[in-house]
């Protein structure tokens, strides 16, 4: 059975997300790719704006892109570290 | 009374020409198990796992047990040196450090337990009774020198046993190099086991620890390098 993904694992995986999209992602991309329900990843966003971790961009185009900041990219930073060292130490 | 407990009266489990070296190598110990702990602490303020509690736990009281050992040795070593004290001071101060020695095995003992617990979850039920059998080693420890190491040889054999089994599956390096760590750990208690034969072992066993830790913080190392590189990525 898949075990269920916890609060930091969709964190993480909405950070890398926007990461591995050069750092901004259009919201749909973001919903798909983290593989979010989109009042899940609303929810989520909130937290992620709060803690400044994600900002918003104004497309010239009009409309809006998600984008990694500084702190989000130390954070995620840290959260891959973290996984590095629980699968070494095997907890 | 046997050679170790003689030892530990005499305050001395080292041979003469490792007096002070086995502080260094102490106190090296002490450093890295203290870098080790703030990281886990970093790491513990991000995620809500229990393992991180009972690992901060475990190096908290590893790196206690270090300071007392390197504070209780230190006055060991320079004791006889004191000028003007008397045999009921000198007494008094032997049996302080006595009781200084034993609590720091103690943490030490504890902080293996948490390693324990760390990987195998035990009811509180099972933790009271493997307490126990870490209290009763720690009372014949008093006798028999031996005991206590016996009793963390056995701790740490089943923390290899797990260490190794998390290296099987995740195929890592880095894996490899904490069950290496953990194994390192398992062979320095079976030399302090011995120690009662030969103050050789107390040498062979304080280097084996000290590379045990070098590997462990290695792995914290290599942890926050990829890290980083992986940081430098998104300019590219």
């Amino acid at each position: 059975m898949v075990k269920k993904r916890s609060r930091l694992d969709i964190v993480s995986d909405m950070l890398a997300t926007i990461q591995k999209k050069g750092g901004e992602i259009k919201p749909t991309h973001l919903m798909y790719g983290a593989n979010l329900a989109h009042t899940q990843m609303k929810q989520y966003m909130k937290g992620l704006y709060a803690k400044e971790l994600i900002k918003d961009i104004k497309k010239k185009k009009g409309g809006n892109l998600i984008a990694l900041t500084d702190n989000g990219y130390k954070y995620l930073q840290k959260l891959n570290e973290m996984r590095e060292f629980e699968e070494a130490f095997g907890i | 009374m046997t050679l170790g407990m003689n030892h530990i009266i005499n305050g001395v489990c080292s041979p003469e020409w490792f007096l002070w070296k086995d502080i260094i190598i102490d106190t090296i110990i002490l450093l890295i198990v203290i870098f080790i702990l703030y990281g886990i602490i970093k790491y513990m303020k991000i995620s809500r796992k229990k393992e991180y509690k009972t690992m901060v736990t475990a190096f908290e009281l590893v790196s206690l047990s270090f300071l007392l050992k390197i504070i209780v040795n230190s006055f060991i070593y320079t004791m006889p040196t004191f000028p003007g004290w008397d045999f009921w001071n000198m007494h008094f101060m032997h049996s302080l450090l006595i009781l200084a020695f034993i609590i720091s095995r103690v943490l030490f003992a504890i902080g293996v337990l948490y390693w324990y617990k760390m990987y195998y979850k035990p009811s509180s039920h099972s933790l009271f009774l493997i307490a126990s059998l870490v209290v009763i080693a720690l009372y014949f420890t008093r006798s028999q020198f031996y005991i206590l190491h016996m009793v963390l040889v056995l701790f740490l054999f089943f923390i290899v046993k797990k260490a190794l089994f998390n290296f099987e599956e995740k195929k890592g390096k880095l894996s490899m190099i904490i069950a290496s760590s953990f194994i390192l750990f398992f062979l320095s208690q079976i030399f302090f086991m011995f120690l009662e034969f030969n103050l050789m072992f107390y040498v062979i066993g304080e280097i084996f620890q000290l590379l045990g830790y070098l590997f462990m913080v290695s792995t914290l190392i290599v942890v926050k390098m990829h890290g980083k590189k992986k940081k430098s990525l998104r300019h590219c």
